[in-house]
C-alpha cells in the first residue's frame, strides 16, 4: 500500500486507553480476572493469547459491548465503562468476519460512519473516495462485498474503521480467514497505515509471530488475566513464566536447583548467566531458545563439559526447514530432546540422526525463569 | 463403471440407497402426475371444449365479454392483497420478537406457529365467527369498555373476510420472516451501533433491508393463497363481495356450468403463475444482496 500524502486519512485525535482490573463473570464462569493494560496513544497494541483466554471478551469491553462487572475503562482519561458503544465512544472496530453490510456497495458500506454523522454529501464522497485510495481499493467501490476477495474485504472494514477518525482502531483476529502470503503482505499494510496515520490500535490476535510482527508491545493473555506485558523482544528473551516462554515461539526448558552458583538438572551442571544473584535451593528453569544453541559433531561417551555451557547427546532427529537445520537430541539425564535450530551454512556441518552430538551456547544467552510451587 | 462384484460391500450398500431415493421420486413424481396434473389437463381441456365436445374458445370470449368476472377478479385481488398487508403489520414485529428466541422457546415457536395447520380450517373459521359475532367475545369485551360505536359489524362484509384470512394465512408470513430474520448476523447490528448509528438507524438501514427478502416470500406466498382461498370468504363474507373461488363454485354447484368454471379457473392459474414468475424473478435478483453461502 503506497501512501500519497493527500489520500492519507490522519487520526490526529489517537487516545491513549486504560484498563483497571476488568472483571466479567457470565453464567458463573469468570471470562475475565482482573485485566490490567495501558495503552499510550498512538501505539500498536497486541492481545494474544490461546483459544478461550479473554482476547475478544477485553477487545468487546473496550469497545463497549461487554459490560464489566468491576473495573474501570479510561480513554484519554476518560470514563467510558459502561458507555454503550457508538458516537461517543468513538471507535473504529475491524471485527472478526468483518461485518461488511452485505446489502450496500463498498463505497456505501464506508461511507455508513460519515452519513451517520450527518456530513455534508460533498465531504462523504471524498473522505471516502481518500480512504479507498489510501487501502487501494478506489477501482471496486461500487462492488458489493459478497463479490470481494478476502483480503479485499478485509481491506473494506479496515477503510470503514479508519474513515471516521476515530481515536482508537480495535481490530479482532482480521487476518484470521487469509492464506499466509496475503496475510503477511496485509500486516506489513496496516502496520505502515498505522504509524503513518499515528493511529491507537488494539489488536487481537492468537498468531504469535503476527504479534511480535506488528506491535509495539504484546499482552499475553491467559485465563482471563495478563500473564506478562511488554515489547515483544522481551517476551521473547525474557518471559516470566513458564507459560509464556512456551506460548512464544519454540523452547527447551531445564528445571532444575540453584547449587553453588549452578543450576542443577537432574545431576547435570549448567552455568547461570553472568551477575545472576540466584541462592542456593531456589528452583529455576532455563530457558535455552533453540536458535541460541550450537550444535556439532561429538565425541562419543562424553558427558559435560566443565564451563557448564555444553552437553552431550545423540541425534534423534534431523530435518531440514528451509532457513534452518531443526535437530532434536537426546541428552542423558534430561527428560526430553533439546531443540536446535541451526542455520544451514557452510560454516555448520550438517549432522546424519544417530551421530553424537555436543551442544553448545553461550552463558548469557540463557533466561532463568523462577519456578512457583505449582510448576511441576 | 465396475462390475457389481468389484464394487464394495459399503458402495453397493450406498448404491441400492441411491436406487431406492430414484425409486422414491419417481413415486412421487407418478402420484403428482396422476393426482394434480392429469385433473389440470382435464380443467384445461373442459375449458376449450363447448358442449358437443368440440375445441372452442367460446368460454373465453364469453369471460371476456361478460361484466360478471372483472369486479370479482379486481375484489379477489384487493382482498388479497389487504390480507398481504395485514399479514405484514401484524407479522413482522411478531416475527422479530420470535425470531430472538432460543433454545425451548424457539421450539415452542415453531410448534405454536403450526398447530393451526393441524385443525380443519372450516373449524377454525366457524370459532371465528363466534369470536366476532354482534354478541361474540370481542365485540362484547368492546362494548363493555365502552369503545364508542361498538359493537362493530365484523362478520359477513369485507372486514371479516380479512380478520379470517388473515388469522389463516398469518403463519406463512410469519415462518417466511422468521426463517430470514434468524439469518441476519448479529455483529452486523453491533458493527452498525459501534459506528455510532442509533437503534432506530440500524433497523432502517441494516435489519429492514436484511429482512426485506423474508416479507417479499412471505407476501408472494400468502398473496398467492389468498388469492385463491374459498372457505373463509364462503363463510364470513357478505353476499355482495364475492370472491373468485366462489365463482368458481357457484357455477359448478349452482349453474352446473362445467367449462365455465374451467374457464374461470384457468384464467386464475394463468395470473397466478405469472405473479409467481415476476416474483421470483425479483426474489433472485434480491437474493444477490445476501452475502454468499
Ligand atoms: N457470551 C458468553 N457466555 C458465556 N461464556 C462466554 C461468552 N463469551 C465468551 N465466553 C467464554 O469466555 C472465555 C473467553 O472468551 P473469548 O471469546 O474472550 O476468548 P478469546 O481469547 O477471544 O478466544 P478465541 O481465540 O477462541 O477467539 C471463553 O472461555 C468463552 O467460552
Ligand atoms: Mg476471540
Amino acid at each position: 500500500m503506497t501512501m500519497t500524502s493527500e489520500a492519507a486519512t490522519r487520526v490526529s485525535n489517537s487516545a491513549s486507553v486504560h484498563l483497571e482490573a476488568i472483571s466479567k463473570s457470565i453464567g458463573g464462569t469468570r471470562i475475565l480476572a482482573g485485566v490490567d493494560l495501558d495503552v499510550n496513544a498512538g501505539e500498536f497494541v497486541t492481545l494474544l493469547g490461546p483459544s478461550g483466554s479473554g482476547k475478544t471478551s477485553t477487545l468487546m469491553a473496550i469497545a463497549g459491548f461487554v459490560t464489566p462487572d468491576s473495573g474501570r475503562i479510561t480513554v484519554r482519561g476518560r470514563d467510558v465503562t459502561v458507555l454503550p458503544p457508538g458516537r461517543e465512544r468513538d471507535m473504529g472496530i475491524v471485527f472478526q468476519n468483518y461485518a461488511l453490510f452485505p446489502h450496500m456497495t463498498v463505497a456505501e458500506n464506508v461511507a455508513y460512519p460519515l452519513k451517520v454523522r450527518r456530513l455534508p454529501r460533498r465531504e462523504i464522497e471524498t473522505r471516502v473516495a481518500d480512504v479507498l485510495k489510501l487501502v487501494q481499493l478506489d477501482a471496486l467501490a461500487d462492488r458489493k462485498p459478497a463479490r470481494l476477495s478476502g483480503g479485499q474485504q478485509q481491506r473494506v472494514a479496515l477503510a470503514r474503521a479508519l474513515v471516521f477518525e476515530p481515536s482508537v482502531l480495535l481490530m479482532d483476529e482480521p487476518m484470521g480467514a487469509l492464506d499466509v502470503r496475503l496475510k503477511e503482505e496485509l500486516q506489513l499494510e496496516l502496520r505502515r497505515l498505522q504509524k503513518e496515520i499515528g493511529a491507537t490500535v488494539i489488536y487481537v490476535t492468537h498468531d504469535q509471530n503476527e504479534a511480535m510482527l506488528m506491535s509495539d508491545r504484546v499482552a499475553l493473555m491467559r485465563d482471563g488475566q495478563i500473564e506478562q506485558y511488554g515489547p515483544g523482544q522481551e517476551l521473547y528473551r525474557h518471559p516470566r513464566s513458564l507459560f509464556a516462554a512456551r506460548f512464544l515461539g519454540d523452547s527447551n526448558l531445564l528445571k532444575g536447583m540453584v547449587r553453588d552458583g549452578w543450576l542443577d538438572v537432574g545431576g547435570l551442571r549448567i552455568a547461570l548467566p553472568t551477575g545472576t544473584l540466584a541462592a542456593t535451593g531456589e528452583r529455576q528453569a532455563a530457558l535455552l531458545r533453540p536458535e541460541t544453541l550450537t550444535v556439532r559433531e561429538g565425541a562419543t561417551g562424553a558427558l559435560m563439559s566443565e564451563d557448564g555451557a555444553c552437553l552431550y547427546g545423540t541425534v534423534r532427529d534431523a530435518a531440514f526447514v528451509g532457513q534452518a537445520m531443526r535437530y532434536e537430541i537426546d541428552v542423558p539425564g534430561l527428560p526430553e530432546p533439546l531443540l536446535v535450530h541451526q542455520v544451514a551454512c557452510a560454516a555448520h556441518a550438517q549432522l546424519a540422526i544417530g551421530m553424537p552430538a555436543q551442544i553448545t551456547w553461550d552463558r548469557d544467552d540463557i533466561h532463568l525463569i523462577a519456578l512457583g510451587d505449582q510448576d511441576e | 463403471m465396475s462390475s457389481a462384484s468389484a464394487i464394495p460391500a459399503g458402495l453397493r450398500a450406498r448404491r441400492s440407497v441411491a436406487d431406492l431415493q430414484w425409486l422414491s421420486v419417481a413415486v412421487i413424481l407418478l402420484f403428482l402426475g396422476a393426482t394434480f396434473l392429469a385433473p389440470l389437463f382435464e380443467v384445461l381441456a373442459l375449458s376449450l371444449t363447448d358442449a358437443d365436445g368440440t375445441f372452442s374458445l367460446a368460454q373465453f370470449r364469453e369471460l371476456a365479454d361478460s361484466s360478471s368476472l372483472r369486479p370479482v377478479l379486481l375484489q379477489t385481488t384487493i382482498t388479497a392483497l389487504e390480507v398481504t398487508l395485514a399479514c405484514i403489520v401484524i407479522g413482522y414485529p411478531a416475527a422479530i420478537y420470535l425470531s430472538r428466541l432460543e433454545g425451548w422457546k424457539a421450539s415452542l415457536t415453531s410448534v405454536a406457529i403450526l398447530f393451526p395447520f393441524l385443525t380443519s380450517s372450516l373449524v377454525r373459521t366457524f370459532v371465528f365467527i363466534v369470536l366476532l359475532g354482534r354478541n361474540g367475545v370481542l365485540n362484547n369485551a368492546l362494548v363493555w369498555l365502552g369503545v364508542p360505536g361498538a359493537p362493530f359489524k365484523l362478520l359477513f362484509n369485507q372486514t371479516g373476510v380479512v380478520i379470517g384470512m388473515t388469522y389463516v394465512l398469518l403463519p406463512y408470513m410469519l415462518l417466511s420472516l422468521i426463517g430470514t430474520m434468524r439469518k441476519i448476523d448479529g455483529t452486523l447490528l453491533d458493527a452498525a451501533r459501534s459506528m455510532g448509528a442509533s437503534r432506530a438507524r440500524v433497523f432502517w438501514t441494516v435489519y429492514l433491508p436484511l429482512s426485506l427478502p423474508g416479507v417479499a416470500a412471505g407476501a408472494i406466498i400468502t398473496t398467492i393463497l389468498g388469492f385463491g382461498y374459498f372457505v373463509t370468504p364462503a363463510l364470513m363474507g357478505g353476499p355482495g363481495e364475492k370472491m373468485i373461488a366462489q365463482m368458481v363454485e357457484q357455477r359448478i354447484v349452482t349453474l352446473y356450468d362445467l367449462p365455465g368454471a374451467a374457464a374461470i379457473s384457468v384464467v386464475m392459474l394463468t395470473i397466478v403463475l405469472m405473479a409467481y414468475a415476476a416474483a421470483a424473478r425479483w426474489l433472485g435478483l434480491s437474493r444477490l444482496m445476501r452475502p454468499q453461502g
